[in-house]
């Protein structure tokens, strides 16, 4: 199994063919695909769903793909976000790093790459998940310990 | 006297002496512990013998390149955050250094506040109570 079966991805691109070739093409590698065509749209989307990672266009009318990093990420901040743009410089990607992204792939690109880079977001996103959620069951022990301790007046085994 | 938290650890790693002794001086009086390593190697070996918070490091060292410097640091600390730095910019290791999930990536010569601040919020997220700032040092 390549990826995560049944993850979400949020497509934004101001490029209907854009769109609609990675639309597409993630829903028949077993992706659920919403698009927005403006950060506007993304945004709000993204507030009302929960997307496993998104692809976002570094070039929109509206406002800048980094601009659009740093909303979704204020809004999920462990959202992977993939840049996407046929206009790659340095200050961009800089920016990119400042806020957050995942990854940052230079149009054209082929498919697969993405799909590869894509797959890899939502992985990680899973396993982050998993290690918080060990972190707040460990957490939860540590405190039915510490109560425990504390009723039957045990002293700790190490000095706290 | 009150207890005092401990100190954020930083490791800065610079074949260049002027940089090196730079970082330590603005850092060292914002109350960190500051380790310094002139070369990947002697980076490896520092964070092989004891942790750090935050590790600022240069790309281009005689012995190895920065981004794989990185890579042995994070085989040995997996969530270590990694601030850059670079004299030779380049989109290519820009976006190297955004897969690696760098925490900024700074073009030297670079403003001393700009990498305070980058520190300030890497140290935070690694789990540190940034120092109170030495608010006369001005850079």
């Amino acid at each position: 199994m390549n990826g995560a079966p049944n993850a979400t991805l949020l497509v934004v691109d101001d490029e209907q063919f854009v769109r609609d070739l990675l639309e597409d093409f993630f829903a028949k590698n077993g992706y659920t695909v919403a698009t927005a065509a403006n950060g506007e749209t993304a945004i709000d989307r993204c507030r009302n769903d929960r997307f496993d990672a998104a692809l976002v266009d570094l070039k929109m009318p509206d406002r800048t793909g980094t601009d659009v990093l740093g909303e979704l990420r204020a809004i999920d901040p462990n959202l992977p976000v993939i840049i996407m743009t046929g206009y790659p410089t340095l200050d961009s990607s800089v920016e990119a790093i400042r806020r957050g992204a995942q990854d940052y792939v230079v149009k054209p690109f082929r498919l697969q790459d993405l799909k590869e880079r894509v797959d890899r977001a939502v992985r990680t996103r899973a396993l982050t998940r998993d290690i918080d959620e060990l972190r707040n069951r460990l957490a939860a022990v540590e405190d039915e310990l510490r109560q425990y301790r504390a009723q039957h007046n045990v002293a700790p085994a190490f000095g706290s | 006297m009150p207890m005092q938290a401990t100190k954020p650890r930083l490791l800065i790693v610079d074949d260049e002496l002027l940089i090196r002794d730079l970082l330590y001086d603005y850092f060292k009086n914002r109350d960190y512990e500051i380790a310094v390593a002139e070369s990947g190697q002697g980076a490896l070996d520092q964070v092989g013998n004891g942790h750090f918070d935050t590790v600022i490091l240069d790309l281009k060292m005689p012995d190895m390149d920065g981004l794989e410097l990185a890579d042995k640091i994070r085989e040995q600390d997996h969530d270590i955050p990694i601030i850059i730095m670079t004299g030779y910019p380049s989109l290519d290791s820009a976006i190297e250094a955004l897969r690696r999930r760098a925490e900024d990536y700074f073009i030297k010569p670079f403003n001393l506040k700009q990498m305070n601040r980058a520190v300030e919020s890497a140290v935070t997220r690694a789990g540190c109570t940034v120092p109170v700032s030495d608010p006369d040092a001005t850079l």
